[in-house]
């Protein structure tokens, strides 16, 4: 227990403070000794997906013990090589069987033998409140958190780079950039205020609605290939697009990062919305009951208090076509 | 720190502070948790409410069948303001903002008479009854009103108590302000006040200056405790370190500028008490009188030394 006596020297009143030790908060040790035996059977079906050991972006599902694999899909999209991370700390190089835009998941298959896999629940039952949990910080630990609101659909906002435009005179070449939003997809990349677009994939822009032309078509994930013009230095770099409501919403930080967010957090038809402490490398993983059912597939960091998952129900039977299928092509 | 409102200001006061046992909690605990939440969970929702006001969207609570609502008191920041109330079900209404205890952070709306009864939660009564560790659960609108989501709940512990303050690990974030903290009774214990950066630095207004003022609050007046002798002021925002605090902003004309602090200084230690966060350096200080003087341990590039700063009052703005 840590405690603060702080007495001050004047005549005045003592003031004490007492917090209340890490190990005993909901996320602490104490609390997930109850989950135990869950974390072990939960780490062994997981998977981690990334280019390189120490870059490693997002979760995955085991769902064969011959290596089919569920994960996000957002995040695979600029993602070279595709590598799985298995918890035994192997690595296997994957395959892309399917990409599935409305669902924002995708199947990946690694050529292994006897893998252990996830054994999914129902998820129709759970009402708000009860506790779930999901493996965080690439399995080594457990997270645990409530279904916090009602289970509905998520609509999609479209997807932008977080940039906001000055006014410009007719005839300028490039548009200047008046404000990018704080660690939005546009500051991510390293573009700041005052720099002027050039082109973006390659088209020249001279107005800001050319930019929204070629901007409006594209989806959170994707990547923009801008070149732009600052004073002292011109460059070029990558903008992975963002979906809006989480750039408009989070314009100023007011997220306060912790960790960060997904670039896709809309557009969903039907999810579980929960407050476990999970980071966006987290999504693609399961999402448990506390007596270890697979409940759902964790989808979007959405902000501090949000994730959404998809119910097991949504994919489960569709994604089984895709490994059918992809078996019979095999064949 | 970022507020969400202004900063709390604690009456210096003695918080017993229990020797917890540890112990590891089986499932079957946390299941009872769940249950006891479930079961209070739908009336508590029936009685939080989404607030549009001066442009922004907060949260409050219903606490009588009259329609008294509790909120932050930087949600309505005056009496008399027209405040836009979304009920539970997407019905709107207008309510008038009562009286404010800016220091602590409460306030009251008064909704428009029922035409039977508004849905109401109850208070808890016995603030000095809260335990650190207790099981709580908060319910706001982060981010505003959204019909298909609801309100949004957060299930966690009480991380820390003081006289008008609660802190607890149900994560909360703009939109929150002025939402709800409960018991698993199901009985209110906080309004959400404003968050630091950390997950689980979430604080609450306890339920002791909004019992202590209630009938001025109804009133409609603004309570005023600065002349108890607390909440001084030094001037200084600051970040955590290993080593200790790092000033980050000295703010023009205030204490910490008079006395030669500077951006990037370390502040070791107040009164020989070392500090790891700057919760509690903001709490230590509000703690303290207006014109109390304070030594500060100070490291700078060219070394320790001590720093004596005469606090003073906020200023207004």
């Amino acid at each position: 227990m840590m405690a603060w006596f702080l007495g001050t020297q004047t005549a005045g009143p003592i003031f004490a403070q007492g917090f209340l030790d890490d190990e005993q908060r909901t996320n602490g040790a104490e609390t997930l000794g109850a989950l135990a035996t869950l974390h072990s059977k939960a780490a062994a079906g997981s998977a981690c997906i990334g280019p390189e050991r120490d870059k490693k972006l997002l979760s995955g599902a085991i769902l064969s013990p011959d290596g089919y694999i569920l994960t996000k899909a957002t995040e695979t999209l600029s993602m070279k090589p595709l590598r799985v991370w298995l918890s035994d700390g192997s690595m296997a190089d994957a395959r892309l069987v399917k990409r599935n835009e409305k669902l924002d998941l995708a199947l990946l298959k690694i050529e292994r033998t006897g893998l252990a896999c996830v054994s999914w629940g129902e998820s129709l039952s759970l009402r708000p409140a009860q506790w779930l949990c999901a493996l965080g910080d690439q399995g080594a630990k457990m997270r645990l958190g409530v279904m916090s609101a009602n289970r509905r659909a998520i609509a999609n906002s479209g997807a932008v780079m977080g940039i906001r435009f000055a006014r410009s005179d007719k005839g300028d070449v490039g548009v200047q950039i008046e404000e990018v939003a704080t660690d939005g997809p546009a500051e991510q990349a390293g573009l700041r205020a005052d720099d002027v677009l050039v082109e973006l994939n390659s088209q020249k822009v001279n107005d800001p609605s050319a930019v929204k032309r070629i901007i409006g078509p594209l989806h959170p994930g994707d990547i923009v290939k801008v070149k732009y013009k600052r004073v002292g230095k011109d460059g070029d770099c990558d903008v992975k697009l963002a979906s809006k409501n989480r750039v408009m919403l989070n314009w100023g930080g007011e997220d306060f990062g912790n960790h960060g967010t997904s670039s896709r957090t809309d557009n969903y038809s039907e999810i579980i919305q929960h407050d476990l402490p999970l980071k966006p490398s987290d999504m693609g993983g399961v999402l448990y009951d506390v007596q270890g059912h697979a409940v759902a597939i964790n989808i979007a960091r959405v902000d501090r208090v949000t994730n959404y998952a998809l119910p097991v129900e949504l994919f489960l039977p569709e994604v089984l076509k895709w490994i059918q299928e992809d078996r019979e092509k095999k064949k | 720190m970022t507020g969400l409102c202004r900063q709390p200001i604690l009456f210096a006061c003695l918080v017993a502070v229990a020797q917890l046992r540890a112990k590891e909690s089986t499932l079957d605990d946390l299941l009872t948790v769940q249950r006891q939440v479930q079961s209070v969970l739908d009336q508590a929702r029936k009685a939080v409410v989404a607030l549009e006001c001066g442009g922004g969207t907060a949260s409050g609570v219903i606490v009588s069948p009259q329609g008294l609502v509790l909120t932050a008191a930087h949600v309505t920041s005056f009496p008399g303001k027209k405040v836009k109330v979304t009920l539970p079900g997407g019905k709107t209404v207008e309510a008038e903002s009562l009286g404010l205890d800016t220091a602590t952070d409460a306030a009251m709306l008064q909704l428009p008479a029922p035409a039977k009864a508004w849905p109401f939660i109850t208070i808890n009564r016995e603030v000095r009854g809260l335990k650190l560790g207790d099981w709580c659960f908060a319910l706001g609108h982060p981010g505003g009103w959204d019909a298909a989501r609801g309100s949004v709940l957060r299930v966690g512990k009480l991380v820390k108590i003081s006289a008008n303050m609660l802190q607890s690990d149900c994560v909360l974030m703009g939109g929150d302000s002025g939402g709800s903290l409960f018991n698993l009774a199901g009985e209110l214990i906080g309004i959400n006040s404003q968050i630091w950066r950390g997950r689980e630095q979430n604080l609450h207004v306890s339920m002791a200056p909004f019992l202590r003022s209630w009938e001025t609050m109804k009133k409609g007046e603004i309570v005023s405790i600065w002349n108890q002798g607390n909440g001084a002021w030094i001037g200084i925002s600051t970040q955590g370190s290993d080593d200790g605090l790092v000033v980050q902003a000295v703010a023009p004309d205030s204490p910490a500028m008079k006395a030669g602090l500077k951006d990037g200084d370390t502040i070791v230690s107040l009164n020989n008490q070392k500090l790891a966060e700057p919760i509690e350096f903001t709490e230590a200080i509000l703690a303290r009188a207006a014109g109390e003087i304070v030594t500060l341990k100070v490291r700078t590039a060219k070394g320790e030394r001590m720093v004596e700063v005469r606090l003073a009052k906020r200023p207004k703005d």
